[in-house]
């Protein structure tokens, strides 16, 4: 019986230094796992700002009123209004 | 007998030995307990901070400013990232002028052209070869096409730093609307003039804050736990801007002021019935990106900073106050407009000194008659005038949600004089902004509501969006008197001297206005201020705007500057607003 407890304190304080070690070393690597992410993170977001200026560019009006008459598009000068036909009584 | 001495001689020997080496260890402890002293107590908490500042790490996060949209929800100012580069010289060491040769070729408009490439490798080379210093900024403002571009080429000793920038899409377009970031004496981000001005504190949001512990190599010590306070970002503004709009006025604009040799010119296109801000232009203007090589002067915007004396375009509003107090009807006939009218010793003449006898108030519009507004003004009375104009909005902010609004007083009720009264009348003597005339005249196109111009519709945080509140609309005069003096407006632009520049089949309410230049307590004998104010469809007004043109050269008369001017720009908002013609 003395010996059981004394088995089963020796396995708790055995478990207890293991778990402590173990979280250490899974903190310490979380840590630079943490910090490889952020640095992911100011990547991506630059990525993404990068694409949404190209984006902003592209769809500037400006931009595309030049591109509209290198491709041959011109401002109508004239505008012709086209009115619907009138109702007419039918002849008898 | 004989080994007592010697015992004796090494038992005090070593009572010697041990008391020197009891003194030697009581000095030693002495000292490093002085030591300890010192260093525990004295300089304990100097050292603990800078333990501290080795293992723990705080930085205040920015809060990105908010953007500015157009109304079609596109952008006017997009928030962006900027680099700057800099140089450790040491690091770039004898290779000064082969990295300098390298990068001047990125900062350059045209690689090709050697007077911009020399001067400017000639620029970074001196930066490059600068000693004793390991940090040397060596160009502002990057995009991030170059930042990658010269990444690319992996030079030692160059380094970027990330700022934060406004990218505008339209480039100049709406600059003094808009307004621009600057810095303060601190050197933080501030907003000044327009909307970047007016709304300057909801776009610049709160910065945020994290603090934690690192280990050598920079990485988180999550056991040290972290402390961090979120930065709120700057709220979005969606405007009532439309690009299109916008774009049109600027363009017409810049070829009214060539085509009339006009110093400058300003244009403003509302929504009358709710106020909706829909163009704003003035030239010369200046580019928000680049606003440190423009003057001063150019950043405030002449249409809500600028006052100038209106000439006849006020007659609408004298004329509508007449109507609504009664004291004249559209068939009313004037008495005095046989010739000239004598006020106190001035003779008021019309412009082109051709008179009246018995015309009617329709006639005094249409032919911008001096005198027969006079007539209008002496029946109001120097007291109902100065109240109507109060009702107008003349003399006070309009409260355009833009920075750098100003608004000239009106001389102080009972201090007019009949001759203050009469010039009043026909816009002289009067200072007024182009603004106060838009919403003058939005209150007799939209039935006779006085409303609030309003540049922002709302704004938009992450998830939710606000409407900008504004005043509600107040009547000033009545509906019957606002559709008579429309109808007036109606026949001034149908047969007054700018019929020439109409628009066949599209019904305009509109007014011409030459105005003298006051210039140090006289008029300018040389130059004029043209001006030209209407709205359309009469009956159902899409907007209203304001022309107004500085010293035209091509003619002394608003009816073939600013008029003309107005109608080109009408011919593009009537197929864009949906105004179909009658014919």
């Amino acid at each position: 019986m003395k010996n059981l407890r004394k088995y089963i304190l020796i396995v708790v304080c055995g478990v207890l230094a293991t778990s402590s070690t173990f979280m250490t070393v899974e903190t310490a690597t979380s840590g630079v796992e943490v910090s490889n992410l952020q640095k992911e993170e100011t990547q991506l977001s630059d990525e993404k700002r990068y694409l949404q200026d190209l984006l902003v560019k592209t769809m500037s009006l400006s931009q595309l009123q030049e591109r509209s008459s290198g491709l041959g598009y011109v401002k109508p000068v004239t505008l012709i209004y086209v009115a619907p036909p009138e109702a007419v009584a039918k002849l008898p | 007998m004989l080994r007592r001495p010697k015992l004796w001689l090494s038992f005090l020997e070593m009572s010697v030995k041990i008391y020197l080496l009891s003194a030697l260890f009581l000095l030693l402890f002495g000292v490093l307990t002085i030591k300890l002293f010192y260093w525990q107590v004295i300089k304990g908490a100097d050292l603990s901070d800078e333990a501290r500042s080795q293992y723990t790490s705080s930085q205040v996060t920015s809060a990105p400013r908010g953007n500015i949209l157009a109304s079609d929800g596109s952008f006017w100012v997009v928030r962006t990232q900027n680099w700057l580069i800099w140089a450790d010289p040491k690091e770039v060491g004898n290779n000064s002028i082969s990295v300098a040769q390298k990068l001047a070729t990125f900062f350059v408009d045209d690689p090709n052209n050697k007077q911009s490439l020399f001067p400017e490798t000639e620029r970074l080379q001196n930066l490059l070869s600068k000693s004793g210093v390991s940090w040397v900024p060596i160009k502002q403002k990057v995009d991030d096409g170059v930042k990658r571009n010269i990444e690319a080429l992996k030079i030692p000793g160059i380094g970027f730093d990330s700022e934060e920038a406004s990218y505008y899409p339209e480039a100049s377009s709406g600059a003094q609307l808009l307004g621009f970031v600057g810095k303060n004496e601190t050197g933080a981000d501030v907003g000044y003039f327009g909307i970047e001005g007016y709304y300057d504190l909801p776009l610049s949001g709160k910065p945020g804050f994290v603090g934690g512990q690192k280990d050598a190599l920079g990485s988180p010590i999550l056991l040290g736990g972290t402390t961090q306070v979120s930065a709120i970002a700057g709220v979005d503004l969606q405007t009532n801007i439309d690009k299109r709009i916008q774009g049109v006025v600027e363009d017409e604009l810049s070829k009214g002021i060539e085509k009339y040799g006009a110093s400058g010119g300003s244009v403003t296109v509302m929504d009358p019935v709710s106020g909706k801000v829909m163009a704003m232009a003035s030239s010369p203007s200046f580019d928000p990106a680049k606003y440190s090589e423009y003057s001063d002067s150019l950043f405030k915007n002449p249409v809500i900073s600028d006052s100038f004396e209106p000439g006849s375009i006020f007659k609408v509003l004298i004329m509508a106050a007449g109507l609504d107090a009664g004291v004249v009807t559209p068939d009313t006939l004037c008495d005095i407009c046989s010739g000239p009218l004598k006020v106190d010793k001035y003779l008021i003449r019309t412009w082109n000194d051709v008179y009246h006898p018995g015309i009617s108030m329709t006639d005094v519009i249409v032919d911008s008659d001096n005198v027969g507004i006079s007539f209008v003004g002496q029946k109001l009375g120097a007291g109902k005038l100065y109240d109507y104009l109060n009702k107008f909005g003349i003399g006070t902010k309009t409260g355009i949600d833009l920075q750098g609004e100003s608004a000239p007083k009106l001389r102080d009720k009972g201090t007019w004089n009949v001759v203050d009264l009469a010039t009043a009348s026909f816009g002289q003597g009067i200072a007024v902004t182009g603004m106060e005339m838009v919403r003058a005249v939005a209150a007799i196109a939209n039935g006779g509501y006085l409303i609030t111009p309003r540049v922002v519709d709302s704004i938009r945080g992450d998830g939710w969006e606000e409407k900008v509140k504004s005043d509600p609309p107040v009547r000033i005069i009545s509906q019957q008197s606002a559709q008579e003096m429309t109808q007036m407006m109606v026949e001034a632009a149908d047969r007054g001297e700018a019929k020439w520049a109409r628009i066949p089949g599209f019904k305009v309410a509109g007014k011409t206005g030459t105005a003298q230049i006051p210039v140090a307590g006289h008029y300018d004998p040389a130059n004029t201020n043209h001006s030209f104010i209407g709205f359309a469809p009469p009956d159902n007004p899409k907007f209203v705007m304001l022309v107004t043109l500085k010293s035209p050269q091509s003619s002394p008369w608003a009816a073939e500057t600013a008029a003309p001017l107005w109608y080109s720009i009408a011919k593009d908002l009537f197929p864009y607003l949906g105004i179909q013609s009658s014919q």
